[in-house]
């Protein structure tokens, strides 16, 4: 057949053959990274969304490690009152407890050492180690009934991040990615950040995805030369001298695309002009030296340090400004066994500014209201105390029967509190959110019907929410 | 269902398929074939229900009205006629055959209000019109069910090469296409040795083979060239590439720390398999039940590393009970999806929505492979057991060797005897007072005769009294002594304790400690606990530890002899405990030690008591630590002679033990021999070191192995560990052909029921799998899932004759690729018709060849290869290329440490892969992730990949290396060293056009770097390995960005 017939024939209709990660998706999500001017860009699965979308990106500040309830938003002071006491029977209610204080042979209950005050005009508690949290917290909407199946670290941040304990499936991110697709063209959809040193390690499943088309995966952004993996030329390799490779790397392809007649070669081609742009889309998002010193006042002089909590949260806010739909920082360092006052004040010192900030800025551009602000780690803490109780320290095991996280924008309730846990911290007795809860909540602030975002595999639809979650109407404004 | 037999609308042809073959074909489909033809064939005359019916009920109706009866909503049930066809719980009929009026169903179906529409309309399932006009005729036509077409028995007779291209064929017209032209020769050569080795031809065998297609022909040429390839064990390496990626194989348990694990011996064993062709039932046999055929070799118990390789938690919180499930579970999906595309793990909370598997059924799967020996908590670094030493034969023989050398030195000790007698005999007579004897390795020593510095009493009733060898610790009351901080107490390395103990307490108390203050209490406690010893090894309490116990008790006031040694290995089956000598029989109490690798801080030693147990009274004398050494029995044995050596020395020979009259020769050696006498000894003892030193660093592979009681199974209600349900005993499913009667129904049974011939699925689904791996998808393409939910095969018949050629041949895999690759659909060519892309973009119909992008791995080990970089070590410990660095660092508390040399070019399956921060650029490039199975290789295309094939170190250095050979090696002028470049990567010359362009680059890229001699300097840096010499740095920089250029054109990314 004469070549360019056929040329002219696909060209017509090469909206169809626009890879092969969208063609087993039935055509309907596209790929955040596949060339945007192709596809306009990235509309995500067309039957999405389902209702109208009260929020457009989301950035999650992940605070890995189990950070301790009792100890920063959920104030009990009934443990003034028995603390060092045998906590009661009655409290633990036949639950498991973790193979690391399944041994001890006390279990003292510890009262906070932090001070709480009342903040705001919801008069929310906060403790005394995130003074600039507490200057925000009108604008935070409070779940203190979270609740998560696993027990230990590595089953519960999978959960959290994918709604499954064990390895294997996509991370929040990708769903958002898979199913809402990308705002800018020369950035991906979901974006991850890395700060802070602890025992517990991170894992790529956590922004990975999973049984999705790898496109949808996490993009990790780092500090140094490099902020995405190989984005830079090799030494020696001018960027002048870059573009005139990809010319001609385009034009040798093409003219294997008039032999070949395949459209992936066209798919590549974008690929590698996008890879282009974003050799300077993102140097430009990380250059943070045209920032006003109002920025730093706002986040924090850390702000101007890559590879801090503070800096990432200034780049998060660069990321949502250029439409990035979701944006992860992992603080580490919230595993707080033993010597938790030291440990929580260092980690308050190094995330609260920048926290608190973040939420400032969002709002001062007018971004929160259709920006989520997620805050919150895998797991709670236990009331009682870990190893060694003294006047000065103590420390707290990993508890999943209830911990504390919040919310801020994108239409969630601002300056409001859910849920309540009973005297000791232990249980809830009012308004349990679950992880699929919180899932199915935030996906329909995006007006995604939680129950819709399925990828088949195995067999199965899988979804996020696995075959659970319920919208939390409450939060919602 | 019968196959209608094809009409072949006259005049059309076949391309280049024979005409001639066209009857036969008709001969082969007109028989019964293993279920839907295919929806091609699907017309307007009949009907089938695997192919049309069950994936519109399976889909929209079982999930609430199929086989899981749990779910079952108002007693209707669609899978089965029976079912369908009995009035449900309403009264109503769902189907009546031949009456769609008077079917429920249809009713159902076609409703409009809410209440009644089925699917219900929050269900998110809608039937089209389309589906249900055929849902009417099938009722109307009688209803009638079949059973999936994957659980059918393999009716097809074996299919050959010319087989596969006329079953092929025969879809061609009705998909309204044409088979392609023939590929090209070199294409051909370079598509199957791509898909066969995993590196293209070089120019030299591209030469050879054109030549041979010249005198030979092509078709000799081509088979000739296949069966090098064959040959070639490189062959071994690329076939096993997959295999990892479905045995989740890695270099860390894959969980929170993620440690490192030891499994190479496994990825070796895979490797050298494929090579040698072992059969794919002994494959299967070997791998999942090595360790139960009689008398296993080595090989064959190294092979059941396949069901190790799952994902180990040592997370100190975990419960165990959890994680014995998770292992067993991991197991169990793994195994169904890589031999039978089940997707089992579907009935663990619940009976299987869409396939005959009960939720009890799948645990009687798991109890197969329920009983393993594991603790159910990883070591935190290294294998976890069961694991067992794997030397190589390399290393097998260096060992013995080693061995030789340890025999070679007592024998010259021995030898000394004469002389030895002697000067013993006149040392003794002269002997003043000896010191302690045993003395290797004893770094510290407590007699308790005299006062010592590195010896505190605390608190009153701590003193000292006669004791067994002059005087002794003794404790009273709440007292203790505390000795100066001792090193290597614990259980990561070899360590020996030894004293005499005369309790006063018996019923519980610490006789010995060395714990952290903290509560994680790290170190060693050695206790009584109800009469017997008990010796725990702790890396934090509780989690972290091993206890072993004595079965004998002991008895107050008694003076016995106690030593204790441990082997380094973290099991408490390392640790020993001796008695007056002999080594005594214990019970493990716990086994769930796990360090960290280097060695804590040591801690102060004290007697008699631990900070967290309390107090103990009794008395101990003579305590020896050998902080570096494991006694052995023999030791033990004089370390328990009571009598002082000046005692037994005062005493005539004849009125000796045999242990008095060793410990005399050995205290003789150590402190009074004369200096030649006394190198015999220490040439012994430096011997054992040195075979010690080697056998302790010896490769160790983790197997299976299963507790000799077995491990009782339960269903789960939910899947939940803790929620145990009826017990169960192994079995199979019983949709499937039963279990070989007369044989032990243990998991070997289970592994050779896998490989009968009357399997409907582990012959499909490998044969699937490979024609996967040859053209990019599988006859199913739901490669992990052959159920009513997967894909139909696209080729019934075909998937069937392989699969049966695949049985009848043995199992021979290399037979069966290379009936694949030597026909004609295989070789045909890949380009692209306007036809092709609008009637089968997807390659469904196989009317050309596929383009698919290379894999990750192979894309880097083409590029080394083509540079002339590749190492082609076969096998051996993972290894470090480059990776930028931090990428761990910052994520974790591990450490990369960049390989040097040689290790930087090895082939992409040796890379280190550590499961939770996988090799960044692999997996940038749709690696399979290695955290569970993976069966179906995603294939995208990003802009992370671009740069990562325009930047990252290996493919910059390997460019530049392939820039030296085209200087070097390319002829002079510039075209000619374009030419060159060009053929080794593309396997073709460039054509006039693309020659143009690539000269007009060159001179692009000459002026940039001459403009820039920093840049220049700066380009030849990238990568380790050095320019060549003498030639000009400007041009190699030039050449360099042009091979860039090379290596990321789409063609050399691309298997054509």
């Amino acid at each position: 057949m004469n070549a360019d017939l056929y040329h002219a024939a696909f060209r017509s209709t090469r909206r169809q053959f626009l890879g092969r990660a969208t063609a087993s998706l039935g055509g309907f999500a596209l790929a955040s990274l596949l060339d945007p001017s192709a596809t306009r860009a990235a509309a995500g699965l067309s039957n999405l969304p389902a209702v109208k979308a009260k929020a457009k990106r989301l950035i999650y500040l992940f605070q890995s490690g189990g950070p301790p309830q009792h100890d920063t938003f959920d104030y009990k002071p009934h443990l003034d009152k028995v603390h060092g006491k045998e906590t009661p029977a009655s409290v633990f209610n036949g639950q498991r407890l973790t193979g690391m204080t399944a041994g001890q042979s006390s279990f003292p209950v510890a009262r906070s050492t932090f001070n709480f005050q009342q903040h705001g005009k919801s008069r929310a508690w906060v403790c005394d180690a995130m003074p600039h949290l507490a200057g925000v917290v009108d604008e935070l909407c409070f779940i203190r009934s979270m609740h998560t199946e696993a027990i230990n670290h590595d089953p519960a941040i999978t959960f959290l991040q994918t709604g499954f304990q064990i390895a294997g499936r996509p991370s929040i991110g990708a769903w958002m990615s898979y199913g809402l697709g990308s705002e800018n063209e020369n950035l991906p959809a979901f974006v991850a950040m890395l700060s802070g040193k602890g025992d517990q390690p991170l894992y790529d499943r956590l922004w990975g995805a999973g049984f999705l088309p790898s496109v949808h995966q996490g993009v990790r952004f780092r500090s140094g030369k490099d902020p995405v993996l190989y984005l830079n030329n090799p030494d020696g390799f001018s960027a002048g001298l870059r573009r005139k490779t990809l010319d001609h790397l385009g034009d040798l392809n093409r003219l294997r695309l008039d032999v070949t007649g395949d459209p992936e070669i066209e798919t590549r081609i974008a690929q590698y002009e996008m890879a282009y742009r974003m050799q300077t889309s993102v140097p430009e998002l990380t250059d943070i030296s045209k920032e006003p010193a109002s920025t730093f006042e706002l986040y924090g002089e850390d702000a101007r340090q890559p590879g801090t909590y503070a800096y990432n949260a200034l780049i998060a806010r660069r990321l949502s400004e250029r439409g990035v739909r979701f944006v992860q920082l992992f603080h580490r360092g919230w595993d707080t066994h033993g010597s938790l006052p030291t440990q929580l004040r260092t980690r308050c010192k190094e995330t609260d500014q920048a926290t608190a900030g973040l939420i400032k800025d969002l709002k001062q551009r007018g971004l929160l209201e259709d920006t989520i602000v997620v805050w919150g780690g895998e797991f709670g803490r236990t009331v009682y105390c870990q190893g060694d109780l003294t006047a000065k320290s103590y420390g707290r095991d990993h508890h999943p029967r209830c911990f504390t996280m919040w919310v801020a924008g994108g239409a969630f309730k601002a300056g409001f509190t859910f849920g309540a846990t009973d005297d000791y911290g232990y249980s809830i007795v009012e308004n349990p959110v679950s992880v699929h809860d919180l899932h199915a909540t935030l996906l329909h602030q995006f007006g995604v019907n939680h129950e819709r975002l399925t990828f088949k595999f195995q067999g199965r639809h899988f979804r996020l929410t696995d075959v659970q979650g319920r919208v939390v109407a409450p939060l919602l404004a | 269902m019968f196959c209608r037999p094809l009409k072949i609308p006259r005049g059309k042809t076949f391309g280049w398929i024979p005409r001639g073959g066209l009857t036969v074909l008709m001969v082969i489909i007109a028989g019964r074939c293993g279920g839907g033809c295919g929806a091609v064939l699907a017309a307007a005359e009949s009907l089938s229900y695997n192919r049309d019916i069950r994936p519109i009920l399976s889909e929209n109706c079982w999930g609430c009205h199929g086989p899981d009866q749990a779910k079952r909503k108002g007693g209707w049930r669609l899978d089965e006629r029976d079912g369908a066809t009995r009035p449900a719980k309403s009264g109503n009929v769902p189907i009546v055959p031949g009456n769609a009026a008077a079917s429920e169903l249809m009713l159902r179906v076609l409703a409009t209000a809410e209440d009644e529409q089925m699917p219900p309309p929050d269900s998110g399932h809608r039937l089209t019109a389309a589906q249900k006009a055929v849902l009417r005729r099938w009722i109307e036509a009688g209803a009638t069910y079949e059973r999936h077409w994957a659980l059918e028995p393999i009716r097809q007779a074996p299919v050959d090469t010319a087989g596969i291209d006329l079953m092929v064929g025969q879809y061609l017209p009705r998909a309204g296409l044409l088979a392609a032209r023939p590929a090209a020769p070199e294409m051909q050569l370079r598509r199957v040795s791509l898909d066969l080795t995993g590196v293209p031809p070089t120019p030299a065998e591209v030469h050879d083979f054109i030549k041979e297609v010249t005198t030979r022909g092509l078709a000799a040429a081509y088979e000739t060239a296949v069966d090098r390839l064959f040959r070639s064990s490189r062959y071994g390496e690329r076939m096993a590439w997959p295999w990892l990626e479905a045995a989740r194989y890695a270099d860390t348990d894959g969980y929170q720390n993620d440690g490192p694990r030891e499994m190479w011996r496994w990825r070796d064993w895979v490797i050298s398999a494929f090579n040698t062709n072992m059969p794919f039932d002994q494959f299967t046999i070997e791998q999942l039940a090595g360790d139960l055929l009689p008398q296993p070799t080595h090989e064959q118990l190294i092979a059941t590393g396949f069901n190790r390789n799952n994902r180990y938690n040592s997370e100190e919180g975990i419960p165990i009970d959890e994680f014995l499930l998770e292992n067993a579970v991991d197991r169990v999906d793994t195994t169904a999806t890589v031999w039978m595309g089940l997707t089992a793990g579907c009935a663990r909370c619940h009976d299987h929505k869409y396939d005959p598997l009960t939720q009890k059924e799948y645990y009687q799967l798991v109890d197969y492979f329920n009983d393993v020996a594991e603790s159910g908590r990883a070591k935190r670094e290294g294998n976890s057991e069961p694991w067992i030493k794997t030397p190589t034969i390399k290393q097998r023989a260096q060992a013995e060797q080693l061995a030789e050398k340890v025999a070679q030195a007592r024998a010259a000790l021995a030898s000394g005897e004469p002389a030895i007698r002697a000067a013993q005999v006149a040392w003794e007579a002269g002997l003043v007072e000896p010191g302690p004897a045993l003395k290797d390795g004893l770094d510290f020593y407590f007699s308790f005769d005299r006062p010592d510095p590195q010896l505190t009493a605390k608190a009153a009733g701590a003193e000292l009294h006669p004791g067994v060898q002059g005087m002794a610790a003794t404790l009273a009351d709440k007292s203790y002594f505390e000795l100066i901080k001792i090193p290597g107490l614990i259980g990561n390395g070899r360590f020996s304790v030894a004293f005499w103990m005369k309790p006063a307490q018996v019923d519980q108390g610490p006789v010995l400690s060395s714990e952290d203050a903290g509560t994680g209490r790290g170190g060693i406690l050695v206790e009584m606990m109800q009469g017997r010893l008990r010796w725990n090894i702790n890396t934090r309490w509780i989690s972290g530890v091993s206890t072993v116990e004595t079965q004998r008790r002991f008895n107050l006031g008694e003076w016995v002899h106690i030593t204790l040694t441990n082997d380094g290995t973290q099991r408490a089956a390392g640790m020993k405990m001796y008695v007056n000598g002999a080594e005594v029989a214990v019970d493990i109490i716990r086994n769930t030690n796990s360090n960290a690798a280097p060695r804590p801080a040591a801690t102060p030693v004290r007697i008699g008591y631990s900070k967290h147990v309390g107090y103990w009274q009794g008395q101990i004398d003579e305590l020896r630590f050998y902080p570096t050494r494991t006694l052995a029995l023999e030791e033990a044995g004089l370390l328990a002679v009571r009598a002082t050596v000046a005692m037994i020395v005062a005493r005539s020979e004849a009125e000796r033990t045999p242990a008095e009259q060793r410990l005399i020769r050995l205290t003789f050696l150590e402190q009074g021999a004369a200096p030649e006498q006394a190198a015999l000894l220490k040439a012994v003892q430096q011997a054992e070191k040195a075979w010690l030193v080697y056998d302790d660093r010896l490769p160790t592979t983790m197997i299976m192995r299963d507790l000799p009681e077995g491990r009782p199974s339960f269903v789960r209600v939910r899947g939940v560990y803790d929620a145990l349900g009826e017990r169960v005993v192994a079995g199979v499913p019983a949709a499937f052909p039963p279990l070989a009667s007369g044989e032990k129904n243990d998991r070997l049974a289970f592994a050779r029921w896998l490989v009968s011939p009357a399997h409907p699925l582990t012959a499909r689904v490998t044969v699937n799998r490979y024609w996967q791996l040859l053209f990019g998808r599988g006859f199913v393409g739901t490669t992990e899932d052959f159920g009513s939910q997967g894909e139909m095969p696209s080729h019934p018949e075909l998937l069937d004759g392989l699969a049966a050629g695949f049985v009848a041949s043995g199992w021979d895999t290399k037979a069966l690729l290379r009936r694949i690759v030597l026909s004609a659909t295989y070789r045909q060519s890949s380009v692209l018709t306007a036809d092709h892309r609008h009637r089968d973009p997807d390659n469904r119909w196989l009317a050309r060849a596929p383009r698919l992008r290379l894999s990750g791995n192979a894309l880097r080990d083409q590029a080394l290869f083509v540079a002339g970089l590749l190492n082609e070590t076969l096998g051996g410990p993972s290894v470090f290329p480059y990776q930028p660095a931090g990428l761990w660092e910052e994520a974790s508390n591990a450490k990369y440490t960049l390989g040097q040399g040689a290790d930087l070019y090895r082939r992409s399956l040796y890379t280190y892969w550590k499961r939770t921060l996988a090799p960044p650029s692999m997996a940038l490039l749709d690696a399979g992730d290695r955290e569970y199975c993976s069966v179906k290789p995603k294939h995208t295309n990003t802009p992370l990949q671009a740069l990562t094939l325009l930047n990252e170190t290996t493919f910059v250095e390997a460019a530049r290396k392939l820039a030296e050979r085209m200087l070097s090696e390319g002829g002079t002028s510039d075209e000619a060293r374009i030419a060159f470049g060009f053929e080794i990567v593309a396997t073709r010359r460039p054509t006039a056009a693309e020659s143009r362009l690539l000269l007009g680059a060159l001179g692009d890229y000459r002026r940039e770097f001459q403009a820039d001699p920093v840049a220049v300097a700066a380009s030849l840096k990238v990568g380790s390995s050095p320019v060549k010499k003498n030639l000009p740095p400007l041009e190699v920089a030039a050449m360099a960005a042009l091979a860039n250029v090379l290596l990321n054109l789409d063609e050399v990314t691309t298997r054509e």
